[in-house]
């Protein structure tokens, strides 16, 4: 789904800035949207219980311009665009893996072991049983060396 | 606790999490919720049948996002579940207080900020919503659009709308 309204995103800011272009005006800069939260996780593909509501939460400010035609896109596809997703925390090392580049338009998803630590620091309860389901797929190293980092009780999702 | 002790702890309470996602009141509600295009979910497909708020309030305690949800469905979409059976009294206080725009506490969990803008969305009309566009503008044209403002009295929007009715 992403991806999708990435590229379709692409094509609207290559024919808005060629527009510009032709009127003699500044073409669109450089966009990068790092999407974190649940979508990231479904993006992700991983192998335990995932629900997500229709928000989609974009990790920093992006652009007026792309932001306004991000929501039109995204609500195109029954989504929508957290207002306040560029609030979430997330630690400051999080990777980010691309999953569309163009030319205006780089579109990203926050590698999962960096959502799940955000989701156990900033809201254990309501992600209780998510976090249990992963703690029994084999949880990766990074995931482990994460919670050590910011002192997250793993024993206490299992109580 | 060791990295094996944990995880063969968190596999023991997974396997019952895993019974609760088998279970046909699971399916049924996040099912009901995927065909409604509220929620996604990567293991259960759409279900089109009847649910009851009972067996929401139940996958609520397994799945927070659908408690997100509910206030919003009972208030915008109220068919999507049958309500014959008593509201239960906190979610029957927060409806009032919505109806009201007064909904301040949280909801078994679930803060307002998590609620509320549900209820503005699943508001929406969903045929021929207005769509917000960007234009980039001369400086005279801003000029004229602010001149005619002034003039009419009518806003921005309202302007072009009638300049493109007149061509």
């Amino acid at each position: 789904m992403l991806q999708e309204v990435f590229a379709a995103l692409e094509e609207w800011a290559n024919e808005r800035s060629l527009k510009y272009r032709n009127e003699g005006l500044m073409p669109l800069g450089h966009c990068l949207i790092q999407v974190v939260g649940q979508t990231a996780l479904l993006e992700a593909k991983l192998d335990i219980h995932l629900a997500a509501t229709a928000d989609v939460d974009v990790h920093q400010q992006i652009e007026h311009v792309f932001r306004k035609k991000l929501e039109e896109l995204l609500q195109e596809k029954g989504k929508f665009l957290d207002p306040v997703g560029h609030e979430a925390w997330m630690p400051d090392e999080t990777k980010y893996k691309t999953i569309f580049k163009g030319r205006y338009v780089e579109g990203a998803i926050a590698e999962p072991e960096y959502v799940l630590i955000s989701k156990a620091l900033k809201a254990p309860k309501r992600n209780k049983e998510l976090l249990i389901d992963y703690l029994a797929s084999n949880p990766s190293d990074l995931f482990y060396a994460l919670a050590k980092k910011y002192k997250i009780s793993l024993e206490e999702f299992l109580k | 606790m060791k990295r094996a002790e944990l995880e063969k702890l968190a596999r023991k309470k997974a396997e019952k999490l895993r019974a609760k996602f088998s279970d046909p009141r699971y399916k049924k509600v996040i099912g009901k919720f995927v065909a409604a295009g509220l929620l996604e979910h990567n293991k259960v497909g759409a279900y089109r049948g009847h649910i009851t708020l009972d067996e929401v309030i139940w996958v609520g305690q397994i799945e927070p996002r659908v408690l997100e949800l509910l206030p919003a469905i009972i208030l915008r979409r109220p068919k999507l579940i049958d309500v014959r059976s008593e509201i239960p009294e906190d979610l029957r206080l927060l409806l009032i207080q919505l109806r009201k725009g007064l909904a301040i506490d949280d909801f078994r969990g679930i803060a307002p900020a998590l609620y509320l803008p549900w209820v503005n969305r699943l508001g929406r009309k969903a045929a021929a919503p207005s769509v917000l566009k960007t234009f980039r503008f001369q400086r005279k044209d801003i000029e004229k659009i602010n001149e005619l403002k002034k003039r009419t009295g009518l806003n921005e929007t309202e302007i072009i709308r009638k300049a493109l009715q007149s061509l």
